[in-house]
């Protein structure tokens, strides 16, 4: 854009205006909202024991945020309980654990899907 | 005789009416077309006002923002702020003790749309937990829109990789 005093005739300055518009308009706080490093921290917040965390996803396709965690859990009851508390939590919804996850008893490998609220 | 002079008295009068009621009508048609053209050309003249009225007020807001328009541009990511941009990311990494790799680099232009160019970064980093969680904060706060369209952590043998694949409007 440089200069904001350099159109010095009408046009300019309405074609300058009209640009920086366009750019706020793009760039407005508001839309800046992307904060995957969030949701890091809302999950570790509600690791119980017995939990052991292997990986974050966060995908974004046409605005739809999905997010997974993955890891390792010491036996069904505590995989069910990590899922219990990632669903209260009143930051997530859609909360899926795979049926199959729960075939194991014990080291249970685990993937726990869910969308942002 | 006298019918003979009335009658012809009446035709010359009737001319007359005629010629009257013709310097008439064209006197309407060019008053119309002057009012036409005066209309007109009080609109132009209305809109030459509105244009400097508006002209001014950009002058007068340009002058009393200027700062904050100055600073507004430097956020602004436009081509020659780009290399910059990802020699400071590489830096943080770097500053961070991580591995970082910026896998590449891409620009989406889509001619059909209003909306700015986007330029595509897609980088990893592999090392030690908290850097890696410092590395995608330092990101998530870069002084542009930050747009995240993927961002994986996972556990590997020495610490954990991430990657990210970021964002920006471009404006060139």
């Amino acid at each position: 854009m440089g200069d904001p005093g350099s159109g010095d005739n009408g046009a300019e300055l309405q074609a300058w205006l009209l640009e920086t518009n366009r750019r706020l308009t793009a760039l407005s706080p508001k839309l800046d909202v992307d904060r995957p490093s969030d949701f890091v921290d809302r999950i570790l917040d509600r690791r119980v024991t017995g939990v052991g965390i292997t990986g974050f996803s966060w995908v974004k396709v046409k605005d739809k945020i999905t997010l997974s965690v993955n890891g390792v859990a010491s036996d069904r009851q505590t995989l069910v309980t990590f899922e219990n508390r990632i669903n209260s939590s009143g930051y997530f919804s859609n909360v899926t654990l795979p049926i199959s996850d729960l075939a194991k008893d014990r080291d249970i490998n685990f993937q726990i899907k869910f969308s942002p609220l | 005789m006298i019918l003979n002079n009335s009658k012809l008295l009446l035709m010359a009068l009737s001319l007359i009416l005629i010629i009257l009621l013709t310097i008439v009508a064209l006197g309407i048609y060019d008053i119309k077309v002057k009012n036409k053209e005066t209309f007109k050309l009080l609109n132009e003249a209305d809109s030459v006002a509105e244009t400097e009225n508006l002209a001014q007020s950009i002058r007068v807001m340009q002058a009393s923002a200027a700062e904050d328009i100055t600073a507004f541009d430097n956020l602004v990511l436009v081509g020659d702020k780009l290399v910059p941009l990802i020699e400071s990311i590489e830096e943080v990494g770097r500053e961070l003790g991580l591995d970082t790799n910026i896998v590449s680099v891409a620009k989406i232009e889509d001619k059909k749309s209003v909306e700015p160019d986007i330029i595509r970064i897609v980088m990893e980093t592999q090392g030690s937990w908290a850097p890696t969680l410092s590395f995608l904060r330092a990101i998530e706060s870069l002084p542009h829109r930050v747009m995240i369209d993927e961002s994986s952590l996972s556990k590997v043998e020495i610490g954990w990789r991430m990657r990210i694949t970021l964002s920006l409007h471009s404006f060139d």
